[in-house]
């Protein structure tokens, strides 16, 4: 089996949630040297975007996405032991978390796998984030992305606040804000000056990625 | 200024340029169906408009048909003349008005009571001699009257130990029991001597043209100054209509109405007293009020007898509200050991009994069970599929309420079609489409979509929806279960409540996993035990107790606050 196979079965075998031929096909990359950090990105990551991209679909639901996690980082486990060269180039990094006063972190959490599995350094601040938090912890790691998710619609307005103290202290531009959840629209994006809404979380991924191009 | 001419209703308005169309239209005072509360995600303020509006988002066009001349309302600004078709809305939905409940003995807190006669030769004055306690100046405006006139026997109205009333015969005494859903109000007139329900009614909460949940009306709250005012303003409006139509129609007065008891959950109790709800939508979801308190009517605008007392029935927080307890009441929980109690709505309450022990959670369910947040949903109004079935030979049968042609799907119709679906392995466990259907049904499924008739069908989406909605209240009834340890495989009964569950297929609810299939106990449909819990609360004061003491026991269980509750939520979303 060559390498570009090898990355197929893998990628495929993530996509089916089987963990032991995930386990196995990741032994076997490291037996026969292929570096970790190309079976990561063209294995593992691969099949994690497929999977997003059948989440986007219809065709996968939450259940798969999360089995598909775990199985994903039962390769992760195997492989990133293992990574010799540290990617130079500089990650996007981005903070999320769950507005203030909202306790639902489901959909939050389904971004954070998606961002995750694209290499996209994640810092989660968890549910009910003090909306200061957002902003502190964006500056103390220097974030491209702050990211912010209600399933409340009396929580939304917690996410026009942050983007009001970010303009009050003068660093609006050093960030791009996204928002998402069960009530956000295109339209409540707008309204509130956000700079980025998607619908479901692989898009959401998918956005980050281009925007980060674009900075 | 522009015009905007009503077409139905025979109305002209003049409005500035660049005015939300959904905002005048409310403001004329014309009813519409805005589930989201505006904010354009679920197309249900759809009308047909011929004139200049802004242009609509791409968005906007994914939901409507613009050769029919569609908007959304909420979406659309004013530029030019107006000629405005609003869609006839339905006011009638099919709900239920009887509950079961336990007897009770007539205690009820207002009664008639002969009172002594007035003796003339005595110079202390009869409001003092007579036990009761005088609150208002009326009561001595009756006095005085009687005491003017010659007549001997003298009767009176008391509500516990107060005089609400006076006369010289013994006067009827009816109260009303009211049940304020976020849908719907069902009413009882009751009369409380002989605790007969004289009349019964129901009608649509005005509240719902600010959004079909409790959240979008707190949201409404928060965005108007006024908001909680305006919301209390369309309730009491309401519910005076309501009461005054209840009287004509059993031919009683007004005046006879001494006593209005009030169930309701917590916002809804909090919008009919016009608090500010803001506090119980965030974490950690604190509400203003719990407690249950006597008020005149009229302080709040109520219009029966002017002495009349209005009750509510106490929270035990802000998702588990009095309509809840009344309804746990009603149902006598000391006898039904094991038993789970459930209530679905756009949260799903849910108690579980055991050894004493009672405990109590919500969880978010979402609007879907109610026919909202599904493409062809309705509220179970006329047309909308109510039962469904898939024979072997793949034939489809359905029914609709008021037998009128299908034009959307309520919410036993969606866990009908949903159950049937999976049973035939139209959909698989994980809710995905079967790719290898049967060529007799494979012609139905289009673009991942499901063809009920011709316009009528399901979508991933919806069928997504639905295991949101059905997973949440599975996951709650697991977590709640061994919170307070009662193994699944032990549960004694299943007692639905609400008028959602009445009209559900019970075998299509564990087909779906509503109801975890570990649970193997008989269910019982409850029907309105809210609105039966303030009727028990209108007669039997032991009753109000009772309420009381099963929500000092209550041991209530935040779900989102429990580290385990993704994972055993996302578990339960299969079929």
């Amino acid at each position: 089996m060559n390498s570009n196979e090898l990355f197929e079965n893998i990628s495929e075998a993530l996509v089916d949630m089987d963990d032991d031929v995930v386990e196995e096909l990741c032994n076997k990359s490291l037996e026969s040297n292929i570096p970790a950090e190309k079976t990561i990105a063209e294995g593992l990551l691969a099949g994690m975007t497929r999977v997003g991209e059948l989440y986007e679909e219809e065709e996968y639901f939450l259940p798969e996405v999360m089995i598909c996690s775990d199985t994903l980082n039962v390769g992760l486990d195997i492989l990133k032991p293992h990574i010799e060269v540290q990617n130079m180039d500089k990650p996007i990094k981005i903070v999320m978390g769950v507005v203030e006063g909202d306790t639902h972190d489901i959909g939050k959490n389904l971004v954070k796998i998606m961002s995750e599995a694209s290499s996209i350094e994640t810092y989660d601040l968890g549910k009910d984030v003090p909306l200061d938090k957002f902003i502190e912890v964006a500056e103390d790691v220097e974030a491209d992305f702050i990211c912010m998710s209600t399933l409340m619609t009396t929580t939304m307005s917690g996410m026009e606040k942050v983007i009001n103290m970010l303009e009050e202290k003068g660093i609006r531009d050093k960030y791009k804000v996204m928002i998402g959840g069960g009530p956000i629209s295109q339209n409540f994006a707008d309204s509130i000056g956000a700079d980025l809404y998607t619908e479901d979380a692989n898009e959401a991924v998918k956005k980050i990625k281009e925007l980060a191009v674009a900075i | 200024m522009y015009r905007v001419d009503f077409i139905n209703e025979n109305i002209s308005i003049d409005v500035e340029e660049g005015s939300n169309l959904l905002e005048v239209i409310r403001n004329s005072e014309i009813d519409i169906n805005t589930p989201c509360n505006g904010s354009g995600t679920c197309g249900k303020c759809k009308v047909i408009a011929h004139g200049k509006l802004s242009d609509p988002s791409s968005r906007e066009l994914e939901m409507i048909d613009v050769k029919k001349n569609e908007r959304l309302s909420c979406m659309a600004k004013i530029c030019g003349d107006l000629k405005l078709e609003i869609p006839i809305r339905n006011k009638e939905i099919k709900t239920i008005n009887r509950g079961y409940s336990v007897e009770v003995d007539i205690d009820s807190f207002v009664k008639t009571v002969k009172l002594p006669k007035i003796d003339r030769s005595n110079p202390i004055p009869y409001a003092d001699i007579q036990r009761y306690n005088v609150e208002t100046d009326s009561i001595y405006k009756k006095i005085s009257m009687l005491d003017l006139d010659s007549a001997d026997d003298i009767w009176g109205v008391v509500f516990e130990e107060s005089l609400i009333d006076l006369g010289f015969i013994e006067q009827e005494v009816f109260g009303v029991a009211v049940d304020i859903g976020t849908t719907g109000i069902s009413y009882y007139l009751v009369d409380l001597k002989s605790g007969e329900i004289r009349e019964k009614y129901s009608s649509l909460n005005p509240q719902t043209k600010f959004g079909s949940d409790v959240l979008t009306r707190i949201t409404y709250c928060m965005d108007n100054e006024e908001g909680a005012k305006n919301l209390q303003k369309l309730i009491v409006d309401e519910i005076n209509i309501s009461i005054k139509k209840l009287a004509e129609l059993s031919d009683i007065k007004l005046d006879s109405i001494y006593h209005i008891f009030i169930s309701a959950n917590t916002t809804m109790m909090h919008l009919l007293l016009a608090i500010n709800p803001e506090s119980m939508a965030k974490s950690p979801y604190r509400p203003i009020f719990l407690k249950h308190k006597n008020f005149k009517s009229k302080e709040i605008g109520i219009v029966a007898n002017n002495e009349s007392i209005l009750s509510i029935i106490p929270a035990a927080s802000s998702y588990i509200g009095g309509d809840i307890l009344s309804g746990l009441a009603a149902i006598d929980f000391s006898s039904s050991n094991n038993a789970i109690f459930i209530d679905i709505g756009t949260n799903g309450e849910l108690a579980a009994f055991k050894d004493n022990r009672i405990i109590c959670t919500s969880t978010a369910a979402g609007p879907a069970l109610e026919g909202m947040n599904i493409e062809c949903g309705l509220r179970a109004e006329s047309g909308a599929i109510e039962s469904f079935k898939i024979d072997d030979e793949f034939n489809i049968m359905y029914k609709t309420i008021g037998d009128a042609d299908a034009i959307g799907i309520c919410g036993s119709g969606l866990i009908d079609i949903a159950a049937q679906l999976v049973e035939k392995n139209i959909l698989t466990k994980s809710g995905r489409w079967n790719k290898n259907l049967n060529e007799k049904i494979a012609h139905r499924l289009k673009e991942k979509r499901f063809y009920i008739t011709e316009k009528v069908y399901i979508s991933q989406k919806d069928i997504r929806q639905i295991q949101l909605a059905k997973g949440a209240i599975s996951t709650g009834i697991i977590m709640m279960s061994k919170e307070i340890g009662l193994e699944l495989g032990e549960v004694s009964k299943v007692y639905i409540a609400g008028a959602f569950g009445y009209h559900v297929d019970p075998d299509s609810m564990k087909t779906i996993g509503l109801i975890p299939k570990e649970i193997d106990s008989s269910i019982e449909f409850l029907g309105n035990t809210s609105l039966e819990g303030a009727r028990l609360a209108l007669l039997n004061r032991g009753y109000v107790k009772n309420i009381d003491l099963i929500n000092n026991n209550i041991e209530v269980l935040e779900l989102s606050l429990k580290p385990e509750f993704q994972e055993e939520f996302i578990g339960q979303l299969n079929f």
